[in-house]
């Protein structure tokens, strides 16, 4: 008798681990964190800085098993300017650094994959495991594992995840408040050490002035059930202060319980954003009427989704969530780098509704019409979500999303053995870049621009767009030196809300410059998004182009330029040099103005055309182009949304 | 009979001994809890909540610190220690911590200065320019107005309309490389060798021409001690701290005798 109670005692202390989603631990070093001076570049009209914030490296449990071994630290390397190689030897380097990056590894199992491979370990020693026996030992680390490491990935893992470890690995789960450690194929411990080495890097690599990084993680929650959607989002915590261990999907799969936990810890003091990504492959899910359990949405849930998830991933590798050519029939560009399956049930088509953002932003407007609250309104950045701990943001300089792709064979860009690879794969896109307009380039100032969605999101190139919004716009001389500050003076910048009476039309300054390595810019584009609360109610659409290049002239009533004549050539990707402007910009008031209908407005810029990185790959390998992906893109990029509210509604 | 008696002899013989065990182990059954462990708690519990602890709160932070002492004394008696490989791993890890805490002898110049010597390229600069400029647009013109505006400067003295540039007017210290990401490859060849403090130009960018004003360049170099000192000090710590990490685990281990199974093969 005794002895079992004296173990019940042993047991809670080892307990002592439990709710370690709720501890806050510092990871800053106080000689190089604590500074509150501002840096050499403050500028109160604000800098533009480019970034990505969401990679992941090998302690994602995907990254891993299909090879990729380089570490956080050498994520951070890559973004300053380093090339590196990944472990199948693919040279990666970016054509220039970034100017802030995060490494977002999926919380759940991270750092744990490993175990399963190094055979020294406990779990290896499971009979699941066997099959990740050195996955990623040197001899291993080559193409001909691809079909394996496809297999253990689909397969295999999800079984042995669900394998239920033994009684004192349930008890311990039970006292310490984590499912996780339930399972036979968990680790505690390496999963802690992997999130301290993830908080560490972006420590050591934090440097203000100079480059930005964030502690964070993704949150991802999949079904697999046949109508089953994803919610994946990435949590960035504004701090050398991070959470003991991450708060997962083993935790929960209802994102509202991932805004509760983040609403508990900034009552701690630990202030975190969560973007949402892939809303594409939700299957309807991201952006749902509902909350989870099916209740209709109301004005508590629209608090709390955009007190903690005010931001989007626009653009990334797995497709862009912009909109859907069923979605916007009228849209000639919506058809952009779509990626039509779902996550984690990849040979699933993903129903459009509900799953981009447009749509989201028009559906948002209604239910604040209907006093329930703006769930979604939304700022917009790209980011990459590479698996390779480094960004591919260059049609021509496309190495793929994990070591595994890093030949053209196996991204289906060429075909093997004369069959082209998963149609899937060829989707991915060179994409994801974050743009912010911040004061300096400190981790405080870029986190208050995402929460105030001072941001664009670019597919890949640097495009440099401001946006602005005002009722006395017209009056400022667009050639005047100091037009930035005359914008901010009467206006209000992208990601602002645009008070009016609801009497006079808004206007909008747009200024871009092209990418100094990317092509010239071809047009400039307003997208306006209402509610039409007559009779009708109905949500409303259209998209006017703003500013022309070449001395084009909109015509007024198709609203478009006139095509600029930008060609592409298809034998060795050269494009006219003689089309397209290097910068665009234009004051523009909205001509289908209705007095009392509120709105949003946002930007999108489009490059002239240039090759798609598919197109490069066949080009280089003397190959066929794959004729079922676009052969050439327009590069472009969106801002975030100004949203024309009216005072007082009728 | 003789049963009976000896069943009831066994009852007594372990009512005595576990009175033995009782009272033995009652004398480390003192549990005193000093104002400084509270206070400290108390600290912690403030700065993760937010705010100081009420009545209610303190009652909570006690009980806790009180029976987590209690299980851990019992824990101890139990042998719950031995042979836990978490436990292992956390004491192996505060003899770490603790080895990095302990102060080192703070360096002497000398061999700071001898360390920035043997490191001299993770501290070498590039050329870093500042400057301000004068925008004008291709699209507009912007050569032919770019050559006037130079003139009216160098002449009258006043500064000329330009256009607005996206990404602002001034730029201090600049590399080469961050000057390519705002003006394109190449543009910044145009100042390496100019005057400073004096409009110069025009210079042609991928987005028409520029008048440039220099004020400083500081031309790529070796750095020399005192402007890198603070940063050669923290590497330098860091450094020594891994190393005397690294000699005295190596110390530790001639102290032992570690036996490994000379038949071990690895499969």
């Amino acid at each position: 008798m005794f002895r079992v109670v004296f173990i019940i005692f042993g047991l809670l202390i080892l307990s002592s681990c439990s709710n370690d989603h709720l501890t806050i631990e510092d990871h800053s070093t106080p000689d190089k964190d604590v500074s509150n001076e501002r840096t050499e570049d403050y500028n109160q009209y604000r800098n533009v800085y480019f970034g990505d914030t969401h990679i992941h490296t090998t302690f994602s449990f995907d990254a891993y098993l299909l090879g990729n071994m380089n570490t956080p630290d050498e994520a951070y390397r890559y973004a300053k300017g380093e090339g590196m190689k990944n472990s199948f030897g693919i040279d990666m380097k970016i054509r220039e650094p970034l100017d802030f990056y995060a490494v977002t590894d999926h919380g759940f199992w991270m750092g744990v994959v490993d175990e399963w491979a190094d055979t020294t370990t406990e779990l290896s020693k499971h009979p699941l495991a066997k099959p990740y026996h050195n996955i990623n030992s040197p001899e291993n680390l080559n193409f001909d594992t691809g079909i394996k490491r496809i297999a253990l990935f689909r397969q295999y893992a999800g079984q042995f995840v669900q394998t239920r470890g033994g009684y004192w690995k349930l008890f311990k789960a039970w006292l310490a408040n984590d499912v996780s450690i339930a399972s036979a194929a968990f680790d505690y411990d390496a999963h802690r050490e992997a999130w301290t080495e993830v908080a560490k890097a972006a420590q050591k690599h934090n440097d203000p002035g100079n480059f930005t990084t964030f502690i964070g993680y993704e949150w991802t929650s999949a079904f697999l059930q046949p109508d089953g959607g994803a919610y994946h989002r990435n949590v960035l915590f504004n701090s050398s202060k991070a959470p003991k261990r991450p708060f997962t999907r083993m935790d929960s799969q209802n994102p509202e319980d991932l805004w509760t936990w983040m609403d508990t810890m900034r009552d701690k003091g630990l202030d975190s954003l969560a973007i949402l990504h892939n809303s594409n492959q939700s299957n309807g899910q991201a952006f749902r009427l509902a909350y989870f359990d099916g209740r209709p949405l109301d004005q508590a849930y629209a608090e709390q989704r955009m007190r903690n998830e005010p931001m989007v991933e626009i653009t990334q590798i797995k497709g862009t969530s912009e909109t859907h050519p069923r979605l916007s029939p009228n849209d000639e560009w919506a058809g952009f780098e779509i990626l039509n399956t779902r996550k984690g049930k990849t040979n699933f088509y993903s129903s459009p509704p509900g799953s981009y953002v447009r749509e989201a932003l028009m559906n948002g407007m209604a239910l604040e019409r209907e006093d329930r609250g703006n769930p979604f309104k939304l700022g917009f950045i790209g980011s990459s979500d590479n698996h390779n701990s480094s960004g591919s943001y260059e049609e021509d300089n496309y190495f793929g999303t994990t070591p595994l792709t890093g030949i053209p064979e196996v991204r289906a860009s060429i075909p093997l053995n004369g069959v082209y690879g998963e149609m899937r794969t060829a989707q991915f896109g060179a994409s994801g870049l974050a743009g912010v307009w911040a004061e300096e380039n400190t981790r405080a100032a870029i986190f208050n621009a995402l929460r105030r969605k001072e941001t664009f999101g670019t597919s890949g190139n640097r495009i440099k767009l401001r946006f602005f919004g005002g009722f006395d716009l017209s009056s400022i001389d667009l050639d005047s030196e100091d037009l930035a500050k005359r914008a901010y003076g009467k206006g209000v910048p992208m990601g602002s809300d645009l008070m009016g009476q609801g009497t006079k039309a808004p206007s909008f300054i747009v200024w871009a410059q092209s990418d100094s390595y990317g092509a010239p810019l071809q047009r400039i584009q307003i997208i306006k998004g209402w509610y039409d609360h007559g009779y009708r109610k109905e949500t409303r659409e259209k998209i006017y182009d703003v500013a022309c290049s070449d001395g084009l002239e909109v015509d007024p009533t198709t609203q478009r330029c006139p095509d600029n004549g930008a060609k592409v050539n298809l034998t060795n990707c050269a494009i006219s040099n003689d089309k397209g402007a290097s910068e665009l910009k234009s004051v523009w008031t909205d001509p289908d103005f209705e007095s009392g209908v509120e709105a949003f407005y946002y930007v999108r810029v489009l490059e002239n055309p240039t090759c798609r990185w598919t197109t490069w790959d066949a080009i280089r390998t003397g190959n066929k182009i794959r004729p079922e992906v676009d052969i050439t893109i327009q590069e472009r990029a969106w801002s975030s949304p100004i949203w024309y509210k009216i005072n007082q509604l009728f | 009979m003789t049963k009976k008696l000896l069943s009831f002899l066994c009852i007594g013989l372990a009512i005595l001994l576990l009175d033995i065990w009782f009272d033995s182990s009652n004398q480390d059954k003192n549990i005193v809890l000093y104002d400084d462990e509270i206070l400290s708690l108390i600290e912690i519990w403030t700065a993760q909540v937010g705010r100081p602890p009420n009545e209610e709160d303190l009652k909570g932070i006690i009980n806790q610190l009180v029976e987590e002492e209690i299980l851990y004394r019992e824990a101890l008696k139990l042998g719950l220690d031995k042979d836990d490989i978490i436990i292992k791993r956390r004491l192996a890890q505060k003899i770490g911590f603790l080895k990095q805490e302990e102060q080192s002898v703070p360096p002497t110049e000398l061999q700071l200065k001898q360390y920035f010597e043997s490191m001299e390229a993770e501290y070498f600069m590039d050329t870093r320019f500042s400057f301000t400029h004068l925008y004008f647009s291709k699209e507009k013109k912007g050569a032919e107005r770019a050559l006037n505006s130079l003139k009216q400067l160098r002449n009258l003295d006043t500064i000329p309309d330009s256009d607005p540039f996206l990404v602002g007017k001034n730029f201090l210290n600049k590399t080469a490389k961050q000057i390519a990401r705002d003006f394109g490859e190449g543009f910044s060849n145009n100042l390496i060798e100019a005057e400073t403090g004096r409009w110069i130009g025009p210079f042609k960018s991928i987005y028409g021409s520029h008048l440039v004003k220099i004020s400083k360049v500081v031309k790529a170099r070796k750095p020399n001690y005192d402007e890198v000192k603070k940063a050669v000090l923290l590497d330098y710590l860091l450094e020594k701290k891994q190393t005397e990490m690294r000699s005295y685990i190596e110390e530790l281990k001639n102290q032992y005798d570690v036996q490994i199974n000379p038949k071990f093969n690895y499969p």
